[in-house]
């Protein structure tokens, strides 16, 4: 079997060398050049290379031409797949695009019917009308620049013409100049007449003013007599004046008295909160000791009512031998102790009411201090509208002094 | 060791001619018409290596399972790489009637 295989290797590396001089020979011709991937028929020879390499084992160990076959086999089937591969996805892609467009085409493209008229309209629709519109729109192109130029020309000649006008408006303008300046010469020539005239005319006048002259004087007469009048009314108006100031002074120191007044006032109003408040502070108090007083006649009653009670005991027990010796002292001891308090309630009942007596005699003198202050304060507001009105009467003879 | 190397190089040889044999198949549409038959001849010749291939890829998975199937192997490499050399033969022969 190793023979034959080893003669077999030899044969097909003999006819795989044949196979390639006629791939070098067709490749010479430029007949594998109509491969759209010639490179993948010289991989395809490519993978009998390791099968020729592996036949002749006689020079290499069995384990080494394995490596070199099979490595050559895997190099090669690499190559070619990834070469393939690359291809393919690149013509997919293509092939994508090209479907897409077809379909695109063969969506738009719609079947037409055969007619003479038809296909008469329809050539005139997709050939004709396109030209003759771009034919149309070269003309029109044409005709508006044919315009616009036209439009040039026109405007320029109105730029002309404009020029022109200024021109003649120059000259008319240098014309109405010229006649001016002769005007003017023959209105020299007359104005020396004028001035001539205008002479007299002033001489006439001055005669007018000498006269007017002693009328201003006589006028001057009468006024320096009308100063001498004003200046004895002067005189009375200072001396008015005089009175006035020391009448002012008057009621000035009137109103410095007002302003003393008015601040007493002030203080006596102050007072016045000052004894309100207290007033309120005792009037306070007073309530409490009402409510104590109160407190105070409660437990008086009750202890009268207990008073009363034990006097009934008394009574009971004092014939009563059972009664032992001991309790009738408890009753006694605490009959004796109520009548101390009873004294002592008294006594503090007394000065309550003599407190109460003098806060009662307080308040009254503050009630009458109170009322004292109420008729200064209607004097101080009579006091305070004469002041006002002494006010305004000085102010009155300010402003008369003032427009005098 | 060898056996692991080796089959992995064969079984990897085996898929990429394979999958090779399958874009160029795809693609023969595209080729020139005057080139059809080259083509398809180089297509079966690289349809016999797949072939010897996928015969020494099941003779080294079973030698890991210690079956021998060497001979066997030996006689479809054989016949697969004489078919194969002679169909890449025929097929520069008709590129060259071209």
């Amino acid at each position: 079997m190793e023979l034959i295989l080893t003669i077999h290797g030899y044969l097909v590396a003999l006819i795989f060398l044949i196979t390639v001089y006629f791939w070098v020979e067709a490749k010479n011709r430029g007949v594998i050049d109509l491969f759209k991937k010639p490179i993948s028929v010289g991989l395809i020879l490519a993978l009998g290379l390791p099968l020729l390499l592996g036949s002749i084992h006689y020079f290499f160990s069995t384990t080494v031409s394995l490596y070199i076959k099979y490595g050559l086999f895997f190099l090669t089937s690499f190559g070619l797949f990834s070469f393939n591969y690359l291809h393919f996805k690149k013509n997919r892609k293509n092939a994508t695009e090209e479907s897409k467009i077809f379909m695109s085409l063969k969506k738009k493209v719609k079947p037409l019917p055969l007619t003479k008229a038809k296909i008469k309209e329809q050539l005139m629709k997709y050939f004709i009308k396109p030209e003759l519109t771009k034919i149309d729109d070269a003309k029109k192109q044409s005709q508006n620049e044919h315009r616009k130029e036209m439009q040039k020309v026109r405007d320029e000649e109105v730029k002309i013409d404009d020029k022109l006008e200024d021109l003649k408006e120059k000259e008319d303008e240098l014309g109405k100049r010229f006649e001016d300046l002769e005007k003017r010469k023959e209105q020299l020539g007359l104005s020396r007449e004028e001035v001539k005239f205008n002479l007299s005319e002033v001489k006439k006048e001055l005669g007018l003013l000498k006269l007017s002259k002693n009328d201003i004087e006589k006028e001057k007469d009468d006024l320096e007599l009308i100063k001498i009048k004003t200046d004895k009314d002067k005189d009375k108006v200072k001396k008015k004046l005089h009175n006035l100031l020391l009448f002012e002074e008057e009621l000035e120191k009137e109103k410095g008295e007002f302003v003393k007044a008015r601040k007493k006032a002030d203080s006596i109003i102050k007072l016045k909160k000052k004894i309100d408040n207290k007033i309120k502070e005792y009037n306070s108090k007073l309530r409490v000791f009402v409510q104590e007083k109160n407190k105070l006649d409660k437990e008086k009653r009750a202890l009268q009512a207990r008073q009363e009670r034990l006097d009934d005991d008394w009574d009971d027990v004092k014939d009563d031998k059972v009664w032992t010796e001991k309790q009738k002292y408890k009753i006694k001891r605490e009959y004796q102790k109520l009548s101390e308090k009873k004294k002592k309630l008294q006594i503090y009942e007394d000065k309550v009411a003599d407190q109460r007596d003098d806060l009662e005699l307080e308040k009254g003198g503050f009630e009458n201090l109170k009322t004292s202050l109420n008729k200064l304060e209607d004097e101080l507001a009579t006091a305070k509208s004469e002041n006002k009105l002494k006010d305004e009467e000085i102010k009155a003879l300010k402003s008369r002094r003032v427009k005098k | 060791m060898i056996d692991i190397v080796l089959f992995i190089l064969i079984f990897f040889s085996f898929v990429f001619v394979t999958l090779s044999i399958v874009f160029i198949f795809m693609e023969r549409e595209f080729e020139d018409k005057r080139l059809r038959g080259s083509v398809n001849t180089l297509l079966i010749g690289m349809l016999f290596l797949a072939i010897f291939l996928l015969s020494k890829v099941v003779e080294y998975l079973l030698r890991f399972f210690e079956i021998d199937i060497s001979f066997y192997a030996s006689l479809v490499e054989l016949v697969c790489i004489s078919l194969m050399v002679v169909c890449f033969l025929v097929s520069m022969i008709l590129m060259r009637e071209l």
